[in-house]
């Protein structure tokens, strides 16, 4: 019952703009000015964290870190920018990171990447479209054990990853929300990758 | 009492796979090579290599899926999803390359189902001059065990040359357990093995083939070159089959997904041998597990390549399973 009145006493947080729910900011990109917000998901094989701060003119710098079976790690700084902000939200957003992956399948190095977000506000509701593209730069390094000592080869690689999810997110007061979602990323193009789900929440509006 | 027939399929009472359907029949199948083996005896490098044909996320901890797939039980899961009858599983001794599967590990895997899974043994063959004679009774040794029916052997992982004759002693201890042995020929994608034509060139082995007709030899991969992606040493490997009455074929991993994803080097394959008139000789293994359903995905790009190339039944039929049966000295599966 509580839920319900909670839902219902925000029924116009998502729809309008200003002030944007920290859901729709955390999930479609850029916070009103001034005020954080924050995103916490968790899921398989996605976890992620960001925080976010609006400045003027919509622009939101974050910092936000990734991680996939906490083996793949991806933390980052970077900027989106809302273009449409109306009941329809799309935001473009663009990270500069570093890509650390250990286990059997190592490798790390700097990253960055490009990515758009949609979604569409009815009542508390939320769906919302992510898709954007990630580059990585790995240095492969390959030691010759030769007769005159080791002759060291690096070589520059580039690593692709396109990412991708779709979800549903849905307002639980004036300044909490959740979304459940799917990832569907895929990870060092050509390679297969499978879909993963995750469950998020969102808390914000602080100044 | 219908209900009951499902279940108790269910737990236990699963009838034996069908076999592989082609051009209307249904043909019993034997995958002469899989592979299994403990995760942590595999050398890094080739961990990463196999880690790497999982799909994401598995291959960040490919333990847990590896050593699912990789044992006795993961390996009979596989066959039964394929349609496969039985299989042959490879000792491995190669620390430098791709790791080591003990002969004990696959006699005792090989324990698990000693009608479908048929053990090949094999030896260390480092520092030779020295361990020579001690690997070869130990390979004798293995050979004793009922479950244990050939011999695996990868010049190219073990770095010893084809031509050596220092080696030959292994030829002669296969010939009296009449274990055919299965020889790993073409280079290899796994780091740390050797791509010089004595070690991976079928045509360096000609001699020993010569000098031992009492001896069964099987080119795998049909000296195909994993390095290059190139067909390699298919037409040695079909001369060799077609001169010498104690040479067979062996088709595994060419025909992959990763290595043939135009499906080109199969076929091409397929058609070498058959118009080498050695279809006779050819004996079906895909190289798994390698990763789930891999072992059923080779077979149907086998069963395509084969059609593709005018394989008649009887044709398909001994290359899936008749020449396995009749070089092994087992009965054929779906016969008596």
């Amino acid at each position: 019952m509580l839920g319900l009145l909670a839902v219902g006493s925000t029924a116009a947080a998502l729809s309008a703009a200003p002030p944007i729910h920290p859901t729709a900011a955390v999930l479609t990109g850029g916070s009103d000015p001034g005020v954080w917000d924050t995103g916490l998901a968790a899921g398989f094989p996605w976890h992620r964290v960001r925080a976010q701060r609006g400045l003027r003119n919509g622009w939101t710098p974050f910092v936000e870190t990734s991680a996939a079976l906490l083996t793949r790690w991806r933390p980052a700084v970077g900027v989106s920018l809302p273009w449409i902000n109306r009941v329809w939200r799309l935001s473009g957003e663009a990270t500069l990171g570093w890509l650390e992956q250990g286990g059997t399948l190592s490798e790390r190095g700097p990253s960055a990447s490009l990515a758009m977000t949609m979604g569409r506000t009815r009542g508390v509701v939320l769906p919302y479209l992510h898709a954007g593209s990630e580059h990585t730069l790995h240095i492969d390094r390959v030691i010759i054990d030769t007769a005159a000592g080791d002759v060291i080869e690096d070589a520059p690689r580039h690593g692709w990853t396109l990412t991708g999810a779709l979800g549903l997110g849905i307002a639980l007061g004036g300044r909490w929300g959740l979304d459940v979602g799917l990832d569907l990323p895929w990870v060092n193009v050509p390679k297969v990758s499978l879909p993963g789900v995750h469950l998020g929440l969102q808390f914000g509006g602080a100044r | 009492m219908r209900r009951i027939i499902p279940i108790l399929l269910a737990f236990g009472c699963a009838p034996p796979p069908e076999g592989a359907p082609y051009k209307g029949a249904t043909l019993p199948v034997t995958d002469v090579h899989l592979h299994t083996g403990d995760w942590a005896l595999i050398r890094g490098s080739t961990q990463r290599v196999l880690a790497g044909n999982f799909p994401f996320p598995f291959g960040l901890q490919p333990e847990g899926l590896a050593a699912s797939v990789l044992s006795a039980e993961g390996v009979l899961g596989e066959l039964d999803d394929a349609g496969i009858g039985r299989a042959g599983m490879f000792a491995v001794y190669a620390p430098r390359s791709v790791g080591v599967a003990t002969n004990a590990f696959i006699d005792e895997a090989a324990r698990t189902d000693p009608d479908r899974l048929i053990g090949f043994a094999s030896l260390s063959v480092d520092d030779w001059a020295r361990q020579g004679d001690a690997q070869l009774e130990a390979l004798d040794l293995a050979l004793s065990s009922p479950r244990m029916r050939g011999v695996k052997l990868a010049h190219a992982h073990q770095h010893f040359r084809m031509d050596d004759p220092r080696y030959w002693a292994i030829y002669e201890i296969a010939a009296a357990h009449a274990a055919p042995i299965y020889l790993h020929t073409g280079t290899s994608p796994f780091p740390g093995t050797q791509a010089e034509p004595p070690y991976t060139d079928p045509a360096y082995l000609e001699p020993a083939i010569q000098a031992h007709p009492d001896t069964v030899f099987i080119l795998g991969h049909l000296g195909h070159d994993f390095i290059r992606d190139e067909t390699g040493e298919l037409a040695t490997a079909v001369r060799l089959a077609a001169s010498y009455p104690n040479v067979y074929l062996e088709p595994s991993a060419l025909g992959s997904a990763g290595s043939d994803p135009d499906e080109v080097f199969l076929p091409e394959a397929m058609e070498a041998v058959r118009e080498g008139g050695v279809t006779d000789k050819m004996i079906y293994g895909s190289d798994g597990p390698q990763s789930p359903g891999f072992v059923g995905r080779y077979l149907e790009r086998t069963l395509r390549a084969m059609e593709s190339s005018g394989y008649t039944i009887e044709e398909a039929a001994a290359t899936l399973d008749g020449n396995f049966a009749r070089v092994f000295g087992l009965p054929a599966l779906g016969g008596d």
